[in-house]
Parts: structure tokens; C-alpha cells; sequence
């Protein structure tokens, strides 16, 4: 085990920690609630989370059979012109439904009851990254992420196994191409170098040509949408692969490539950097691998025993990493008890900070941690946060006048007397958005702003300060 | 002792000529001004851009892996056409350089430069035993290092490092929303924009605008320039110790002060400088044009860096890859022209590059898989134009794929040496034999 974090060091910032790593963060009240349960009973309420399915039906999406029966019908047509014209409002359709469908899931993570499943579900969406800008069906990408979610804090051993069978996988790494005469190795390299060991460890480029020839045969059934395997595409010679010999398929392989020693570390590593740390954890990454090894792979365990973990709350850890646009996007709602903004708003918002959800840039996901920061996102972000406590929408690409106001109940952040304490709403409003209270310079500056707006701090002001907190660089941590 | 020197001078910067104003702290660009004066005295080989007068590079990454067969095609091999039988560009389409290579069809503009001796085409570009991962071989791309050397800077950001300490953070300016590898420094530098109207701190939904712009400058103003004193202005809750950013912070603290001291300068530029050439519709065309304005604007840039994605055809890629070089080649056009007409063309050079090109045989999708060498282009008022390099051997391929025969360090070390007059062995690690078209 590693070393756990002492009970009597888990006080309300290590509450609002876990919400925050753990989910998108929360109110006041519910760091609180968070906190009474204790350390391992807030673990625990995140780990199990409770049900939400029924509140969040998904958006009407087309099915594949229909879109399959469409595209025959515009092969058919009478003219080039009216097949193109079929083919491009088919495409319009999609590129809608998508778009419903990241607002559906945004929406899942701000109000859902299992905000770690959630959390999770973005996890492998970023581990095994599947962009909609080759899969180009809606419905197909959306079943993809019901699979993330459902076993999201279950067997890995199992999801990579269903992932490999998973179409929007198998269409964005281009498996229904390959077959025993000419196997397509794109697969098989990235479930190597990026899924399961890493770039270069133990394998060659032999063992990706004989992988690939593993997973010949997998297809997509065009009406069903669904996985496929037709035996005689399949090559069922012998592989030498990794050193063992015999008539693999693709199981065999994913069971062959966890047998590895490396493969262990691979994922705790991922994980760890994920809710913990950039910079290195030698120790608890050793510990998360030895737990992920112990149980079979059962992701749950090993997120227990980061969460339980002294290092995950050491200072070092709390408010240092940067977040991701989507956790910005969340918690910033989350943290103001504010609906998130219209869909319009949030397509710029992701397509301006660089996570564009089923989209990541390429099949390796978003590289994080500093890459989301640069001169350009980081001026957004603040431009960002001035027309969610503003409504007023700036010249920003993607934005209209009128792109919809957030309502933030700012009654309930600010009540009345808190107004008329600059010092007192400084501190309560910093310790709402920032998880801490500034000190030093920064403090007096702020209090110096708020007092200089009279005594009676009306909406604006309050506006104005919200602003200023949000474009703070401590207000990109968490 | 020179770090006494640096500490008097910023200490004196600090009280004397901000008029020791304790909200204020020194951006990072001049603190490194006054560094590189330090430096200069220690003979350093400092490079200072005035903006109307210095070499600039453009960098233009085709993400992917281009397929480089087709890009410059070998028309007069059979062996070409035996391996692509689906794929192969027809003989008589290419636009011929020679009796044995022509370019794609679309790359028209890039004919055009070539016969106007503006265009250097470098053939068989490669590094040994190459890597066929995308992320693996960009970063080899981008960090010049050995395939088997992983490297934290980028070639680029260490040409910063060497000759460009105390410039200003826009001495590197990269068009996109991440900054690239290549940028990456032991200083960090360069700024990283999209679309410059929005690069700026908009106050004007604020309801007092002037103060909270005023507000919003202090805060980012930051406390000191000492890393892990940046975050220790905030206290915890509930006294489990102090907020330790550490590096993390200081790179938001730097970033946000950086992007601030550059964002009036280049909003002001694109908001004065039109081009007098029309571009066409494209990512790559819009960057170029941003890239363009800037340099007539005189920015002190030294290297620009630009990227269209798209190459990774691994199925399908007959129509793709024709529409991508049709959309390189108008932008490139565009962008020349728009040069030339500023009088610029003759400072800037143009260099492409992918982080492989493909597999030699196409493969059962209608693609070409990820390969090896692959050929690349430098465009400038400053070539020697001509063909450099040899066109590898169809006959001879090591794994399925061509056998390189330039490094693409040598390239670098090129552009390095002769164009922006850098000492390439402080950059590069070692020495790279020069080639001569420049």
C-alpha cells in the first residue's frame, strides 16, 4: 500500500481536492457534505457515485442502417449534382448530432451523480482517442462512450479487449480495411506504443506485422453498426509475437501485451498523471501498478488507492494542475451554481482552447498539462470568463451578440452583507474559485478594487470582480 | 561576477526606472534585455532583430507524413509505377523538372518558383534507423536529436536559447493554438496566436472597463521573477501549508506577461497592414497571411512557424492528398507574391517539412502506411535553386521503405550557418555537413 494519508489530516481543502481531481469540482456545500463523510467515506461516495442514466437521455441521433440505406439511395440517384447534395446534408445531419452530443455530455458532467465515472469516461476517451472527423457517424461515437462509461472503473483487461472490437475504434485506425492478404498495421502499432506499453518497449516492428495479422477479419456490420468477424479474412497461421508462438487473435495478442511487465506501469503512470501530478511520482506509480497487477486490472482499486494516498494530498499536489479547457468549462459552472453556457458558446470555447470532445487532435489525445497553456488560449480563457459573468459576448470567433447569458445566481455567491465587507467577500469568493485564500499583494489589490466601488457593491462590480478572479493564472489551476 | 552584474541591474531597473513601484514587476522580455547585455559583454553570440533588416525563417509543417513519392514524382522509373499501381501519378500529368522527376500536378506555384530559381528542392531527406510513430518521429523532427536520444528542446527553441537571449517573446511567433516542439527552450520564448483580434484581454464587457483592464495588468503583473515565490501568495484553507505552483506557475505567470507586452504590438500591425494580394480559403493560406502582415509590420520575429495537417493518408488517398498539395501550393503562391510585392521576399525563407513521408508500396485501402525519406522544399529570395540530394533507390528499400541520404540535421545546420548566421554546433549538438543551397 502506499502511505495513506493520516485521518486527521483530511480537512475541508483536501475535501475540495478530491472534488475537484476526482470530478469538476462543486459549491461550498458540497465540499462540505464531501468533508463530513471523512476520508474513506468520500472516497468511497465517488467511487460508487449513483445512478444517473435515466436523467440523461441522449440526443436523437441517426441510426447506422439508416444512414446505410441513405447512402445507397444517393449512389442511385439520377444525377452527380442530387448524389452530392444527399451526401452533404447526410454530413450536416451528423456534424448537428455531434455537436448535440458533446453539449449532452458537458452536461453530463456538470449535473451527473457519478462525476468521477464521468471523469473516467474522458480519461480513456483521451487514452484510446477515437476523433469523429474520420469515424463520421454520431451514433457510432456515441456508443463508444456508453462503453468508456460503463466500464470505466472496471476491468481494462476487458475494455481493451471491447474497444478493440469497438466500430469508431475500428474505423479511426482503419481495422475493417485489413485482411489476411494485406494487413493494415495501424491497430496494432498504436495498441502497442500507445494503449497498452508505450513508444519502443519490448516490441519491434516485426511483432506489429505479426499483431496486425491478429486482427484481421474485424468488421463492421454497415446495418448494425455493430463488430463483425469474418473468419475467412481472419489469418489464422502462426505468429511469432513477442517471443511465443501459436495461432493468436487479437485477444491473445491484448492478453500476450498485458503479461508484460511494462504494461502495469504504462497505465498507473497515465493514471497518476492524470488526477495527481505532472512531474513524477515514482513511489505511488509503483504502488498503483502493483495494485493494478493484483487485482487484474480492476481500475477501481487502483484509483482507491491514489485517492486514499498521502501523496495525492500533499502540498506540492493540491491547486498545481493546469485545467484541461473541459474542467475549466465544468468546474467553472460547477463553482459559480451556474448552468453551463449556450452550445454555441461552448463549441468556440472547446475549439479555442484545444479539447474539442470526440475530437482530440490525433489518436495519441490531448497532451495536457502545459500544452493547454499558451499565449493565445490563456488570453481566451480570461476573454472567456469576462462573457460568462458578463453575458456580453466579446469579438470572439464563434461568438455572437446574443450568444446567450449564463445566469449566475450571484445573491447566493454574494448575499447583501457580504457586500458590505470588502476584506470578507475577497476571501469567501477566493476561496470559492481559487480553493484558497490569496494573500499578500494580490489580497490588497483585490480588496483595493472592491472598495473603490462603494460601499454597496452592486451586480456589476461584482461582475467586474468575478472577471478579474477568473483571469488570474492561480484561477487555471486545480 | 556576472550574476552580480544581472542582480544590480534588475534590482536598479526595479527601483529606478519603474520609480520603485512595488505593484509592478519587469516583464520578462526586458529582464532578458538586460541579460543579453550582460551577455554581450561576455561575448556571447547575442542576435538582435530590429524587425526591418534580419533573415527570417518560416517553418511549415505538413502534419502526417507526406507522401513524398508523389509530392516529387519519379516519372521516369518503372518501379514507381509498379508500386502504386492505384496511386501512381500518370507520367504525362507531372510537371516535369527534369528526365526523371516532376512535381504534382497541383504544385503549379511551386513550378513556377523553381523556374524563376526561388525554389531548392532537397531530395531523400531522412535521419538513420527512422522511427514510423508519428509522435516519435515529429519530435525527432523538432528536437534534432538521434532516434534513439530523447530531447526536451526543441531546434528551434535552442537557437533561442543560444542567439536570442534577451530578445523579445516575439522573436518567435507560432500561428496555431499549442506551441510547438520546436519552440520549446531552457528561456521559454515565443508567442502562440490563432487569430490576432482576439489576442488581447477584452475588458469591454466589463462594467467598468479602464479599471478592470487596469486590475487585470497588475494581477498578471506578477510578485517577483523567482519561480516558486509566484505562488506563495496564497494561503490554504484549513492549514495544510502554503500553495506550492512552483513551475507551473511561473510558466502561467510568464506566459500571461508575455502575451500581454506582444499582444498591443501585433494587434496594432494587423490592424494596420493590408496585404495587396488576395489568399485563398484555407487554414494554412489564413496563417501564412497572418504571418505575411507581421513581417511588413515589422515585427522582430525571427522565425514564424505554420502547420497543415491532413498528410496521414492511410486509405483513400488519391483525391485527399491531390486537394492538400493544391492547398499548399496556392497558399505558398499567395504568400510569395504578397512578399514580393512588400519587398520582402528576399529576407524570408520558406522551408517545409513532414515527420516522414510513406510507404512505398500503396497498400489494400487506397493509402500509403507510414514510411521513411522523404523530399522537402526551401523557398526564398536566397536559394540556390537546383535540386540537392539524391533521389533514393526504388529498387533498394530497407523495411518497404526509401533509404535517406541527406540528414535532415544537415538542413538545419544550412539554415542555421548561412541564413540566420548562427553557430550550428551550439544548436545542434554537433557538427552537420552544410549543403550548398544557400
Amino acid at each position: 500500500m502506499a502511505q495513506r494519508l493520516n485521518p486527521s489530516q483530511w480537512t475541508p481543502a483536501c475535501a475540495a481536492h478530491l472534488l475537484n481531481r476526482a470530478g469538476f469540482g462543486g459549491s461550498p456545500a458540497e465540499v462540505q457534505a464531501l468533508h463530513a463523510l471523512g476520508l474513506d467515506g468520500a472516497v468511497q461516495r465517488l467511487l460508487e457515485g449513483a445512478p444517473d442514466d435515466d436523467l440523461f437521455p441522449p440526443p436523437v441521433l441517426t441510426l447506422p442502417g439508416e444512414i446505410f440505406d441513405r447512402i445507397q439511395t444517393a449512389r442511385r440517384s439520377a444525377s452527380e449534382d442530387a448524389k452530392q447534395e444527399l451526401l452533404k446534408e447526410g454530413r450536416r445531419e451528423q456534424h448537428a448530432q455531434i455537436r448535440a452530443l458533446r453539449c449532452w455530455w458537458l452536461e453530463r458532467m456538470r449535473y451527473g451523480l457519478h462525476p468521477l465515472r464521468e471523469k473516467m469516461t474522458l480519461f480513456w476517451h483521451g487514452h484510446f482517442a477515437t476523433g469523429v472527423e474520420k469515424v463520421k457517424m454520431a451514433w457510432i461515437m456515441w456508443q463508444q462512450n456508453e462503453t468508456f462509461r460503463a466500464r470505466a472503473l472496471g476491468s481494462f483487461r476487458s475494455l481493451t479487449k471491447e474497444v478493440s472490437r469497438d466500430p469508431a475504434m475500428m474505423r479511426y485506425l482503419d481495422l475493417p480495411q485489413s485482411n489476411r492478404d494485406k494487413p493494415n498495421e495501424n491497430f496494432a502499432r498504436e495498441l502497442m506504443e500507445l494503449f497498452l506499453l508505450g513508444e519502443g518497449v519490448r516490441y519491434t516492428e516485426d511483432d506489429i506485422r505479426e499483431a496486425a495479422r491478429a486482427f484481421t477479419g474485424y468488421r463492421i456490420d454497415p446495418r448494425k453498426g455493430s463488430f463483425l468477424f469474418l473468419p475467412r479474412q481472419f489469418d489464422a497461421g502462426a505468429k511469432t509475437f513477442l517471443g511465443k508462438t501459436g495461432p493468436f487473435d487479437g485477444d491473445a495478442v491484448i492478453d500476450i501485451l498485458l503479461a508484460q511487465p511494462e504494461s502495469c506501469i504504462f497505465l498507473a503512470r497515465k493514471l497518476v498523471t492524470f488526477f495527481v501530478s505532472d512531474a513524477p511520482q515514482p513511489a505511488l506509480e509503483q504502488q498503483t501498478a502493483a495494485t493494478l497487477r493484483r487485482s487484474d486490472w480492476v481500475v477501481k482499486d487502483a484509483l482507491r488507492e491514489i485517492f486514499t494516498s498521502a501523496a495525492f494530498y500533499s502540498p506540492r499536489v493540491m491547486r498545481s494542475q493546469i485545467k484541461s479547457p473541459v474542467q475549466w468549462l465544468v468546474q467553472t459552472a460547477r463553482v459559480l451554481e451556474a448552468p453551463l453556457p449556450s452550445q454555441t458558446a461552448l463549441e468556440a470555447a472547446m475549439s479555442q482552447l484545444g479539447q474539442v470532445l470526440f475530437a482530440p487532435p490525433n489518436v495519441k489525445g490531448w497532451e495536457g498539462g502545459r500544452a493547454w497553456i499558451s499565449s493565445a488560449t490563456l488570453l481566451f480563457r480570461c476573454n472567456l470568463a469576462g462573457y460568462i459573468v458578463s453575458g456580453k459576448a466579446p469579438e470572439m470567433e464563434g461568438f455572437r451578440k446574443g450568444s446567450g447569458a449564463v445566469e449566475i445566481p450571484l445573491t447566493r455567491i454574494a448575499p447583501p452583507a457580504l457586500r458590505r465587507e470588502p476584506a470578507a467577500l475577497c476571501d469567501a469568493l477566493c476561496e470559492r474559485l481559487l480553493g484558497a485564500r490569496l494573500g499578500g499583494e494580490d489580497r490588497e489589490r483585490l480588496v483595493a478594487f472592491l472598495g473603490a466601488r462603494g460601499p454597496d457593491l452592486d451586480d456589476r462590480s461584482l461582475r467586474d470582480f468575478l472577471h478579474l478572479l477568473m483571469s488570474t493564472p492561480e484561477y487555471q489551476l486545480t | 561576477m556576472k550574476n552580480d552584474t544581472l542582480h544590480t541591474r534588475r534590482t536598479f531597473l526595479r527601483t529606478g526606472v519603474l520609480g520603485g513601484a512595488v505593484a509592478w514587476t519587469l516583464p520578462v522580455f526586458l529582464e532578458r534585455t538586460f541579460f543579453a547585455l550582460d551577455a554581450a559583454a561576455a561575448d556571447v553570440a547575442i542576435q538582435t532583430a530590429t524587425g526591418r533588416d534580419a533573415p527570417i525563417l518560416v517553418v511549415l509543417q505538413l502534419a502526417g507524413g507526406n507522401d513524398g513519392l508523389n509530392t516529387v514524382v519519379p516519372w521516369a522509373d518503372d518501379a514507381y509505377f509498379r508500386a502504386r499501381p492505384r496511386l501512381a501519378v500518370p507520367a504525362d500529368k507531372t510537371l516535369k523538372l527534369n528526365d526523371r522527376l516532376g512535381l504534382h500536378p497541383r504544385l503549379t506555384a511551386l513550378r513556377r518558383l523553381y523556374d524563376s530559381g526561388d525554389l531548392a528542392l532537397i531530395q531523400g531527406v531522412g535521419y538513420p534507423n527512422p522511427n514510423r510513430s508519428h509522435f516519435r518521429s515529429t519530435d525527432i523532427w523538432q528536437t534534432a536529436s538521434d532516434a534513439d536520444q530523447f530531447e526536451r528542446q526543441g531546434w528551434i527553441g535552442r537557437y533561442f536559447d543560444s542567439c536570442c537571449a534577451g530578445e523579445d517573446p516575439a522573436v518567435g511567433v507560432s500561428v496555431g493554438r499549442q506551441s510547438p516542439l520546436a519552440f520549446s527552450a531552457r528561456t521559454p520564448k515565443g508567442v502562440t496566436l490563432s487569430r490576432p483580434e482576439q489576442f488581447r484581454f477584452m475588458a469591454e464587457s466589463a462594467g467598468d472597463p479602464a479599471a478592470t483592464e487596469a486590475a487585470f495588468r497588475e494581477m498578471n503583473a506578477g510578485e517577483t521573477m523567482e519561480a516558486d515565490a509566484a505562488g506563495a501568495s496564497i494561503q490554504s484553507l484549513g492549514g495544510a501549508g502554503a500553495m506550492v505552483g512552483g513551475d507551473t506557475m511561473d510558466y502561467l505567470r510568464r506566459t500571461a506577461l508575455d502575451a500581454q507586452v506582444s499582444s498591443d504590438r501585433i494587434l496594432e500591425i494587423t490592424r494596420r497592414v493590408r496585404s495587396s494580394v488576395t489568399y485563398p480559403n484555407s487554414q494554412l493560406a489564413s496563417s501564412l497571411h497572418l504571418v505575411s502582415r507581421l513581417i511588413a509590420g515589422g515585427m522582430p520575429t525571427r522565425v514564424y512557424y505554420v502547420s497543415q495537417g491532413g498528410y496521414d493518408t492511410h486509405s483513400g488517398q488519391a483525391g485527399s492528398h491531390d486537394r492538400l498539395l493544391g492547398e499548399l501550393d496556392a497558399a505558398v503562391g499567395a504568400f510569395v507574391s504578397d512578399l514580393e510585392a512588400q519587398g520582402n521576399f528576399r529576407r524570408v525563407m520558406l522551408m517545409t517539412f513532414s515527420e516522414f513521408g510513406r510507404r512505398v508500396a500503396e497498400n489494400n485501402s487506397g493509402g500509403t502506411d507510414h514510411g521513411a525519406a522523404a523530399p522537402l522544399f526551401v523557398i526564398g529570395g536566397g536559394v540556390k535553386p537546383g535540386i540537392y540530394g539524391r533521389q533514393p533507390s526504388l529498387n533498394e528499400l530497407v523495411r518497404g521503405d526509401l533509404v535517406y541520404n541527406v540528414d535532415f540535421r544537415s538542413v538545419y545546420a544550412t539554415i542555421l550557418e548561412k541564413w540566420m548566421t548562427a553557430r550550428s554546433e551550439s544548436v545542434l549538438h554537433r557538427k552537420f555537413t552544410t549543403l550548398d543551397f544557400i
